[in-house]
């Protein structure tokens, strides 16, 4: 949800106590670099100490194609191909699980 | 700085899969990484759009104080966001498999210590001359990303 003013983005965070759930509205102010999104069209993650590392990266959809005629035609396709990263996060466990739960939600009704 | 990863994808027509490496030469901004404890996600016109926030650890603490002790809770609170990412819909679907993937492997891997632990611990109870193994490290976990390419076999 965006405000009137566009640039504060509210979530919601549950505490439990026992069987009741308690929300909380959260205002997400932007910051320096979160003005312009970024475009990312490749993800890769691996896990910290205590945290996960997702690295967004950009991979040249003319590479992509090129890749998937050389495929589709038998041609032999090169070991290593270059993406540039776009932005590399550090995500607590919890925030990587919640992300993880509000992709399959998102993604599955989107599929419906 | 390049990074490789594995991509896991396959590119052949039939049931072969073959994976490709895919070299990450990092950004103007990607150097450190951004720390979030915090994610939110809505969908945008063909991209998922990725917010991820960062959340002061004593209001949340504060918050959880708050709802345990029964007290009123403030309606909004506020936090600053990290990063804004636009993803396709097809690195999406790759982000959550692999954190699905990451996050199935973690939770057994920290059910086996714990039981591995417990286990120790029963056995310490019985026999104090047992000496119990050696608590193993558990972020070894090596780099599954997975890169799927369009014509990859899911």
């Amino acid at each position: 949800m965006t405000d009137n003013s566009g640039n504060i983005q509210s979530g919601n965070i549950a505490g439990a106590t026992e069987n009741q759930a308690t929300q909380v509205n959260i205002r997400m102010q932007q910051g320096e670099h979160t003005g312009q999104p970024i475009y990312s069209n490749f993800t890769s993650v691996q896990s910290g100490q205590g945290v996960v590392i997702v690295d967004f990266g950009f991979l040249d959809p003319q590479t992509i194609n090129a890749l998937s005629r050389l495929a589709r035609s038998g041609e032999k396709v090169p070991d290593t191909i270059g993406a540039r990263m776009s932005c590399r996060m550090a995500i607590s466990v919890e925030a990587a699980s919640n992300l993880s739960q509000q992709l399959n939600q998102l993604l599955h009704r989107k599929a419906q | 700085m390049a990074q490789e990863n594995d991509t896991g994808g396959s590119d052949a027509p039939q049931s072969h899969a073959k994976p490709v490496k895919v070299a990450m030469q990092q950004g103007e901004h990607s150097g450190q990484p951004l720390y979030s404890n915090l994610t939110s996600v809505q969908a945008g016109q063909g991209v998922v759009i990725v917010d991820f926030g960062f959340l002061d650890p004593q209001t949340m603490n504060a918050l959880n104080h708050m709802i345990k002790s029964g007290s009123k809770v403030p309606s909004t609170i506020d936090a600053k966001m990290s990063c804004r990412i636009a993803i396709s819909i097809d690195a999406a679907s790759q982000l959550a498999q692999q954190l699905n993937q990451l996050l199935g492997k973690k939770a057994a891997t920290d059910q086996t210590q714990t039981t591995q632990k417990n286990l120790a611990d029963h056995v310490q109870e019985k026999n104090s001359s047992i000496v119990p193994p050696e608590e193993k490290n558990g972020s070894a976990e090596s780099n599954q990303g997975g890169f799927r390419f369009p014509w990859s076999k899911k």
